[in-house]
């Protein structure tokens, strides 16, 4: 099989997941398709190499988790800060209702915390292995995973009880 | 369990998307764009070998060898690692390399590109260490002898957060650090060493160095699995510790060259305004917001995530060109950036300083163009051009204008 066959086959099996882990991370379908075919591109210029890799799809996963990382930082202050020129909707997925409060809170997460849950709990990472794909001390992870769920027990508790969350910064 | 709750709703979440349809034609053009840049910047990396190659053909006496000593193959044993943007430099301790494997899955590694070092045990491998320069939580920075005087903690900054067993420790040189330690019950563990390595920077005779880069510490981290015993390479990490050499914008208080300016890879296009949410872009004397509906605005970051791996630019300007003269537009030239209180802003807030400028009713030619420039050059050097065309007209009976503001505390 070429090069070139091979690789079509793995975008073919790939697109789709890293598209969604891209979803999850960024929050936002535009951006998880840049994201993926990015991830996908830089994977394309080092495919002879990487073809031969017992997991290629978790290289173009790190490409995407990397790439997002130094995206992230950018876009914290964007959320900041931003001047918005157009507006984008959010998407809504068709979920039920506790589903959809929970899935609001990720969504609310700082952008650390969320990543480091998408990784543990939808990828299946462990600890160890979030800390070396997000190049954080492995003690910042398991501290950035403590603080994300307990704000999401927070948010689940006061929307199950009807009590307003505090003002967010 | 909230946990399984978590990974459930994900995975739904995750399914619901729009079609992939499109995704391949997407990755196509991305690959042709990456392709054409890549082209061009061969191209420029030949013409500069060429010159080059010429230069030396006639730099180099006719009996004297134009070929250098070799030095020791890159990574081997002894090599020195330097990191001079970082301020440190070490040497590749004997039975270590860089790796071929993280996380368990086997990947061609390239090297952090945030200039951390990261190094592999060879024999076991399930032994890491990273090497690299971040700042400490201030409350940890008394430990290390240099208690933070700032003007209150600064915040948005990713600090360095000890955890675990602390203990402290100095070197030989009077270098004090802190040192914890966390054991997993399976085997695994972490040290962590916080050694004092204050960055020194020059802004100019009236500008004091933020005093946040007081904080700055060099951090060797080891970190192993269970399939590794850590004895050996904690010793390699102490070594590391004691050895490691302060270099660069840690001895020398002039730029690094090629350090990049802070801000310098953010400059940014924002298009005209139709809403505007966040804290005040204020116009620095008289206190009014710098932005309105119709406005384009450009915006630039002033400070850096960590200030450790760049330089503080002190002034930058926006100029509207007409052609090839400066538009006329009220305030044109306007320099956002030059006084220590800035600076002091971007040391309490690195990540909340903006400066922007707003450039609002343009009534002449549509091909009239904003550039950001370093107004310290002579001529006026331009820097990059803001991409976002110029305002719509909204009242040709007025002039245009161009406002510079900042975000204030």
């Amino acid at each position: 099989m070429t090069d070139d066959l091979q690789f079509r086959e793995f975008f073919a099996g790939e697109y789709g997941r890293l598209r969604r882990l891209g979803f999850l991370l960024s929050g936002d379908w535009t951006q998880a398709e840049e994201l993926a075919q990015e991830a996908l591109v830089r994977v394309w210029w080092v495919w002879p190499r990487v073809r031969r890799l017992r997991q290629p799809g978790a290289y173009a996963r790190r490409v995407l988790v990397n790439r997002h990382r130094s995206l992230l930082r950018r876009a914290v202050v964007e959320a900041r800060h931003a001047v918005r020129t157009h507006t984008r909707e959010a998407y809504q997925p068709d979920l039920g209702e506790d589903a959809m409060v929970l899935w609001a809170a990720i969504r609310d997460l700082p952008p650390r915390q969320r990543a480091v849950l998408v990784l543990r709990f939808y990828e299946g990472l462990t600890e160890a292995e979030v800390a070396r794909l997000l190049r954080l001390p492995l003690g910042t992870v398991k501290s950035l995973a403590h603080r994300g769920l307990a704000r999401l027990r927070t948010t689940l508790e006061a929307a199950a009880t009807g009590t307003p969350r505090g003002g967010r910064s | 369990m909230l946990e399984e709750r978590i990974k459930e709703t994900l995975e739904r979440v995750a399914e619901t998307g729009p079609s992939e349809a499109g995704g391949y034609d997407g990755f196509l053009r991305r690959r042709r764009r990456a392709a054409r840049n890549l082209s061009a910047a061969a191209g420029v990396v030949l013409a500069v070998v060429l010159g080059l190659a010429v230069a030396v053909h006639q730099l180099v006496p006719a009996d004297r060898p134009a070929t250098q000593p070799t030095p020791p193959a890159a990574g081997g044993p002894g090599t020195e690692l330097s990191r001079p943007h970082q301020g440190f430099e070490v040497d590749m301790p004997d039975g270590w390399s860089f790796p071929k494997l993280v996380g368990g899955v086997r990947l061609p590694v390239e090297q952090a590109d945030d200039g951390r070092i990261l190094l592999e045990q060879v024999s076991p491998r399930a032994v890491e260490m990273t090497i690299s320069t971040g700042l400490i939580d201030p409350r940890y920075n008394a430990v290390l002898g240099r208690p933070y005087r700032g003007p209150g903690p600064p915040t948005g900054i990713d600090y360095l957060e000890p955890e675990g067993t602390v203990s402290s420790g100095g070197r030989a040189d009077g270098r004090p650090f802190l040192r914890t330690v966390q054991r997993d019950r399976d085997g695994a563990g972490v040290v962590d060493y916080y050694l004092s390595w204050p960055y020194r920077c020059a802004l100019g005779p009236d500008l004091r160095c933020p005093a946040v880069l007081g904080l700055r510490v060099l951090h060797v981290q080891l970190l192993w699995t269970k399939l590794a015993r850590p004895a050996k390479a904690m010793a390699v990490a102490e070594r590391v510790v004691q050895t490691a050499r302060p270099i660069g914008n840690a001895v020398d208080p002039a730029p690094v060259p090629g350090q990049p300016t802070c801000g310098a890879e953010d400059l940014d296009r924002l298009g005209v305004v139709e809403t505007y949410r966040g804290p005040a872009l204020r116009e620095p004397k008289t206190g009014a917001y710098a932005v309105a509906p119709g406005s384009v605005v450009a915006k630039l970051r002033l400070g850096d995530y960590n200030l450790v791996h760049c330089r503080l630019r002190d002034r930058i300007a926006v100029v509207v060109m007409d052609g090839d003269k400066p538009a006329a537009v009220r305030g044109n030239g306007l320099a956002a950036l030059a006084s220590d209180a800035l600076l002091g802003l971007v040391a309490s807030n690195p990540l909340g300083s903006w400066a922007g400028w707003s450039w609002t009713n343009w009534c002449g030619s549509r091909s009239a163009t904003a550039w950001y420039v370093d107004p310290d050059a002579r001529p006026a050097k331009r820097l990059a051009r803001i991409a976002s065309g110029p305002p719509p007209c909204l009242d040709p009976s007025h002039p245009s204008v161009l406002q510079g503001g900042y975000t204030l505390p």
